[in-house]
């Protein structure tokens, strides 16, 4: 039972997308079919969620043979799986009904939905793979459609131009993913996720070259441009893919694989983490942009979320990953409806917003992202830092909530209460407010826990490492942090006339162009050697081959042309003159008969006497 | 005399009829090679009857003549006829005995 | 050598180069006249041997009709195709290899015969005689034999022949 509706929430995507691809391009029908189809993998999803909280099943079956050993592919359903899923299915729903709203004058709509169905199985398929070849399947595919839906608006170079850079940015941790896995197969000889693990070099190169790819995955410090320019695509696409659930799903690999890495590798994970956070809150900080700033929180959460699923516990991650994922697609929602009626992103020039049905759910969204008491996201950030132990990432951690404060505060403020600005009208219309309200609810404490302090109760219960974790010394010392620097924050905002920042953000403060030169250019430099060495070294060779060839072939030609058809046209020639000659004798000429007759009995006669 | 003379001669007769039978183009000509090749037999013919007493050989030469005028007669009348069927009166354009393929 | 041999030389030697006078003549006409010429030299030649009779008849037959015969079909023939006959040669080579070497065989073959002595005249009575006793049934055949030929030349020569009827 548990598989079938597994099985639903895995389909149900895929089939609406196919549906509504053979729907005409411009349909209106698209958006509520595919929201349709949405909700109910979403229900199927939730079902799963009931039958099986509590009893994980593992199945998997034979796929495929290489020599004598055999692959398989398999579902495996634990806690984290049907809280991931239903996540995914409930922030995509959310999505699909705000996009009725927001895309209802885009001209593709059906490519629009198509692809976000797309998206939806395939993260499904990484939820639930139980082997590593059928996750990386799914792992491209979200790629894929994550690089459609970015290049969403193709008449637009920037747009195609991110979408690229995308694409391949995940392309170079894809591969380095694969090789990692191919490493895996060929030292265990399964790729089942339950049977990984181990020590030694193998394990630590693997699991380093795993991480490679959950790092191109998760935008962390190399790779973290490519999201940020990523938000050339639609609002929506932004919240769902490149805020709550794709780039969720390095760290969610990496929460459901971690007790089987080696040290070493959770060692540079974290390590990773604490950087990709503090780089990316730092960001945040002096960008702009909108949906920069958010892309650069989103960075700096995931990094935060990097350090807690691997130097402290997986469910608190997990945990910080479902919170996340909800406060940040409402945060990028109601981002979305300013953006959609004021055309503009840069919060210096947006001005304030006052609408109520804007300003809470932004309130909301940016506490829970802070950190404040009675909100989700609180609890999740405090059970984090209360899973640290040992120092660094410890005190990194808490840099990046800081740092998380400050700029958090800085986009509240800017949006919310600088009244020096015209005030544009913003409000959202009823499709939109439905999505929005239901994700606000989720920011609320309640949906993780039933006490607002006591980190017990609903999930907290179930993530089961972590449900016996009070509040201690280090939540108070948190708290006390976090509220002091946002009001510091608030009162020196007050006093600055323009809004505080650095400009830079269009080339990602200048990554764009360090990794132009340190990669793409010396890329290219060895493309052209490589073209060189190929029109200049090899190309000479070849073609001297080619013309010794086509000089071969013609003399073969001419051998065949002139000897072997003369032969044979010599045989008919003589042939064909013998004929004729013969062929003189009987021409119908009676003197010629005569002639011969009289040659034959001159010869008789002289036969007859000799 | 040489006993032979006439024989040659008769020898020589044979010789230019057949040689006019199968070199001339005309038929009429060849006629003509066919009255020189009578000719030569009716000239051996009276030579050799005139060792013994009997006209043996003198009445053979007379029915050769006969023979030969009917020859000349109808040979003439073909003649005319495959000139007026034909319109030549060359023996090598007429080549009615081939075996057409 | 007495004027009957030498008259049989003359005559032997006119007929031979008339003869060898129509292989070579250009003329259609001379051809014909030239086998004339042969023709009575031939006659003068049996008349010389005693064969009078079959030298008057030869006379009569060959110079009195089939000559004339073959200058109506000169005349004839020229006058439909409105043109000078063609008298050229073909087949030259095997002509004359196949008549020379018959020439060489025959005279090959009769120097070893032994000469031939004319014994004297041949009456015209004994003909008659034969002619109607001996050979009265080949006289009677060849008679039937010329009318029918001369009749069946007549009809083939005058039958209004079509070719190639429609």
């Amino acid at each position: 039972m548990a598989i079938r509706f597994a099985l639903f929430s895995f389909m149900l995507p895929f089939a609406g997308a196919l549906i509504v691809t053979m729907l005409p391009q411009n349909s209106r029908m698209a958006g509520r079919l595919a929201t349709v189809f949405t909700g109910a993998a979403m229900l199927s999803s939730i079902l799963l969620a009931f039958q099986s909280w509590m009893n994980p099943t593992h199945i998997h079956w034979p796929w495929f043979q290489t020599g004598i050993t055999q692959w398989s592919a398999g579902i495996l359903i634990n806690t984290g799986s049907i809280l991931m899923n239903v996540l995914v299915m409930f922030i995509s729903f959310c999505v699909h009904l705000y996009s009725i709203s927001y895309m209802k004058n885009e001209r593709m709509q059906v490519s629009y939905y198509g692809r976000l169905g797309i998206f939806t199985g395939s993260m499904t398929g990484i939820v639930f793979s139980s082997s590593l070849i059928q996750l990386f399947l799914f792992w491209e595919l979200v790629s894929f459609s994550s690089f459609l839906l970015i290049g969403y608006w193709s008449e637009n170079p920037r747009a195609v131009r991110a979408a690229t850079s995308a694409f391949f940015m995940n392309q170079i941790g894809d591969l380095l993913m694969l090789s990692g896995i191919v490493l895996i197969g060929i030292d265990k000889g399964t790729l089942d996720l339950s049977e990984l693990g181990g020590q030694g070099t193998i394990a630590v190169s693997a699991g380093l070259l795993l991480l490679a790819g959950i790092m191109a995955k998760s935008a962390q410090i190399p790779f973290l441009t490519w999201l940020t320019n990523a938000m050339e695509g639609p609002t929506p696409v932004s919240a769902l893919i490149h805020a709550a659930t794709m780039v969720a799903a390095g760290i969610y690999f990496i929460i459901r694989i971690h007790l089987l890495m080696p040290a070493e590798v959770l060692l540079v994970a974290s390590l990773i983490g604490c950087i990709t956070g503090l780089v990316g809150g730092l960001g945040a900080l002096i960008s702009y942009d909108l949906k920069r700033i958010l892309a650069f929180s989103t960075i700096s959460q995931l990094g935060f979320m990097l350090i807690g699923a691997t130097a402290g516990t997986s469910g608190a991650a997990m945990l910080h990953l479902y919170t996340h994922a909800i406060f940040k697609a409402l945060l990028f929602l109601s981002a979305g409806v300013i953006i959609h009626q004021t055309h503009e992103q840069d919060i210096r020039k947006i001005g304030q917003v006052k609408s109520p049905f804007l300003t809470i759910p932004l309130l909301l969204g940016a506490a829970s992202m802070i950190g404040l008491p009675l909100t989700a996201g609180f609890i999740s950030k405090e059970t984090i830092i209360e899973s640290l132990h040992n120092g660094w990432p410890l005190w990194s951690a808490q840099a990046v909530t800081l740092l998380t404060t400050v700029y958090s505060a800085r986009l509240i403020y800017f949006l919310l209460a600088n009244s020096s600005w015209p005030t544009p009208a913003v409000k959202p219309d009823a499709l939109m407010t439905v999505p929005i309200a239901i994700l606000s609810a989720g920011c609320l404490w309640i949906s993780v826990s039933w006490s607002p302090f006591d980190f017990s109760g609903a999930l907290m219960k179930s993530l089961d490492e972590i449900h016996h974790f009070q509040p201690g010394m280090m939540t108070y010392v948190t708290l006390g942090l976090t509220i002091s620097s946002a009001a510091a924050a608030f009162l020196w905002f007050r006093r600055q006339s323009t809004v505080p920042g650095f400009s830079g953000e269009e080339d990602n403060f200048g990554l764009d162009v360090l990794y132009r030169n340190l990669g793409y250019r010396p890329l290219m430099g060895l493309s052209m050697v490589a073209y060189w060495t190929d029109h200049r070294l090899i190309n000479p060779v070849i073609h001297f081959i080619a013309y010794v060839q086509v000089a071969w072939a013609l003399f073969t030609g001419w051998i065949d042309k002139f000897v072997v058809d003369g032969i044979i046209t010599a045989i008919t020639e003589i042939i064909i003159v013998s004929g004729d000659s013969l062929r003189l004798f009987t021409r119908g000429k009676i003197q010629s008969y005569i002639l011969w007759a009289f040659l034959m009995l001159v010869i008789f006669i002289i036969w007859i006497i000799a | 005399m040489s006993p032979d003379a006439l024989l040659y001669f008769a020898a020589w007769l044979f010789c230019v009829g057949i040689c006019l039978v199968i070199v001339k183009r005309n038929t009429l000509l060849m006629l003509v090679g066919t009255e020189l090749m009578l000719n030569a037999a009716n000239v051996n013919l009276v030579y050799f009857n005139s060792q013994g007493s009997q006209p043996d050989g003198a009445m053979f030469a007379v029915f050769v003549i006969v023979v030969a005028v009917c020859e000349a007669a109808v040979g003439l009348a073909i003649m005319m006829r495959a000139y007026h069927f034909y319109q030549t009166s060359l023996p090598d354009q007429i080549s009615e005995l081939r075996e057409r393929i | 050598m007495s004027i009957g041999q030498a008259g049989l030389y003359f005559f032997m030697m006119v007929g031979g180069i008339s003869a060898a006078a129509i292989l070579f003549t250009r003329n259609i006409f001379h051809a014909v006249l030239m086998l004339l010429a042969t023709l009575l030299s031939t006659a003068a030649i049996y008349i010389l041997l005693g064969a009078e009779f079959v030298g008057i008849t030869q006379i009569l037959v060959y110079a009195g009709g089939v000559v004339i015969l073959l200058i109506f079909g000169i005349m004839l023939t020229s006058r439909l195709s409105n043109r000078p006959l063609n008298i050229s040669s073909h087949n030259l080579v095997g002509g004359l290899i196949g008549s020379v070497s018959l020439l060489a065989l025959l005279i090959l073959c009769y120097r070893d015969l032994d000469p031939v002595h004319p014994s004297g005249v041949i009456l015209y009575p004994a003909i008659g005689i034969s002619l109607l006793t001996d050979f009265a049934a080949p006289f009677e055949f060849s008679a039937i034999l010329l009318l029918i030929s001369l009749a069946g030349a007549a009809i083939i020569a005058a039958t209004n022949f079509r070719r190639h009827e429609p």
